[in-house]
Parts: structure tokens; sequence; C-alpha cells
């Protein structure tokens, strides 16, 4: 199941990303959105999240959701629940949160209409994402299409 | 607003139209048959009356479109799903499973060829970058 969270801008912003993401359909994502307790609780939140992250992965199977948007991660410890599961943190370009670290593979987004040096729009981010999950899904393919690549 | 049509655009679009099984191409036929073919666009550098030409705009795009494959086939084969232009003979190819070109965007087109939309909207400017100085059609 695919996990990512937004950090930094502002919170229509990411509400914003979200909300596109969602309403794009690709990869089936559904979006969480926790607006309380404030980042000045980040146990509170980091306990909050868990629970739904443990539910989400563990019922993965009969859900109908491909992958989940955690709209607010707000702090540090949100970022390493969503580290700790496998997910991915996506940081806001030009409103870098004060409290959540960019870690090395983090992805950089605009709210722009393209992608520009190493900054993406988030459907070129969810793309970016997807497409070794898919190479590792289907290797036989993924092997073809290098080798068609190299020759 | 709409972004105007280029000749380039104009161009990749009757090498598609071409490229179709069948070949639905407006040579032969009279202006006003061609007027509604393109749609209200007459292109003077594509197939004339009287068959098909192998100077026609067609012909020599098909030949830039060859000649990239042999260097860059990604690039190629991004323009021919992209464009529609025997991209059945790439799904083929690259044994994509059960491709449907009708209703796939580029997100799905580009995971379709194992790459990213971005890589995918890097290689379509590439083509047509391509394309447009080797033909000097206007991008």
């Amino acid at each position: 199941m695919l996990l990512i969270a937004l950090s930094g801008g502002t919170d229509e912003q990411r509400v914003t990303i979200a909300d596109g993401l969602v309403a794009c359909g690709k990869e089936s994502l559904a979006a969480f959105a926790m607006t309380s307790p404030s980042y000045r609780a980040p146990l509170g939140r980091s306990r909050i999240l868990r629970a739904a992250l443990e539910r989400a992965t563990s019922h993965a199977a009969e859900s109908p959701a491909g992958g989940l948007v955690i709209v607010h991660c707000l702090t540090e410890e949100e970022a390493a629940e969503v580290r700790a599961h496998g997910g991915v943190i996506w940081h806001v370009y030009n409103g870098v949160s004060r409290l959540v670290e960019i870690r090395q593979g983090d992805t950089i987004i605009t709210t722009k209409a393209e992608s520009f040096r190493h900054v993406l729009t988030p459907l070129d981010a969810l793309s970016e994402l997807v497409v070794p999950r898919l190479r590792d899904i289907a290797p036989l393919c993924a092997a073809a299409v290098d080798a068609l690549t190299d020759a | 607003m709409a972004r105007r049509k280029t000749d380039l655009d104009a161009g990749l679009e009757l090498w598609a139209r071409w490229s179709l099984p069948g070949g639905a191409v407006s040579g032969g036929r009279s202006m006003l048959a061609k007027l509604i073919d393109n749609k209200g666009e007459l292109f003077f550098g594509g197939s004339g009356s009287g068959g098909m030409p192998a100077d026609g705009i067609e012909w020599a795009i098909e030949a830039v479109v060859l000649s990239m494959f042999a260097v860059e086939p990604m690039r190629a084969d991004v323009l021919r799903l992209e464009y529609g232009a025997a991209d059945y003979q790439v799904a083929d190819r690259r044994k994509i499973a059960d491709y449907d070109p009708s209703g796939l965007d580029q997100y799905q087109k580009a995971h379709a060829l194992g790459i990213s939309r971005r890589t995918y909207m890097r290689r379509l400017a590439e083509a047509r970058d391509a394309i447009a100085a080797q033909l000097r059609l206007t991008p």
C-alpha cells in the first residue's frame, strides 16, 4: 500500500494537493487528514497516526484504496511513523516545515502546473514513486524495457 | 485559451492518421474533402492528389522517427504512443499486456512503457524538438 505524507506549505496547499491526488484517480488513493491535536502535541498526533496506519496496512487487502495520503504531516514523530510503515514524505516547495526534516529520498513537490529541476508536481512525484514498484511487480517486463533502452 | 496548432502539431497529426491501419489519408481527394478531413486546415507540405508521394510530410516524419528509433528507441516509442501512430507495434514489441490506447493518458502511457511521467514528457519534448529541427517545422 502506498503511503504518502505531505509536509510543509500551508494547510490549504496540502489539502489542495491531496484533493488533486485523490481526484485524479491514479493508484486509487484515499486521504487521511488529522486536524487535531495541533503540532504542539507531537506524541498524541503520532499515536493517532500509528493506529490509523496500522489499521490501513493490516486491512489493505480488503480496502478499495491503493494508497493513503496523509494530508497533515506536521511533526518529525509523524514522519518517523510514516517512514516506519514504508511510506514516503513529500515536502512542499517554498514552505518547508521547521519541524519535519528533509531526509535523503524525500521528494520536493510544487503546487505549480509543471515540474522544474528537482521539484515535481504531485502527479509526477506519484509516477516516480510507482514506477520502481511496477518494476518490482513485473521484473521480466522491466528487464525487457531496460534491454530495449540500452540497445 | 487553447494553444494555437503549430506546423509541427499539424504534421504530427497527419503522420498519426497516415500510420493508422488502412492509412486514413486525404490523398487523391477533393480540396473540400481534405478541408473536412483536416478540420478546416490545409497542409501544403502533405500528400497531394493522386496517391502518396514520397516527399509528403508523413513520410518525412516517419523517416525521422525511424532514424530516431535507431539511436534512442524510447524517444521514438513515446512519440508513437502519444500520437497513436503505429502504437500497436510498440505495444507488441515491448510486450505490453492488454494495451488499449483508448482513454489512456500520459501517466498511464508512461507506466505502460515502464518510465515515469516526467521522463515520458522529457522524451516527448526531445522527439518533437528533433522533428521540428530536422524538418524545419514551427514547434
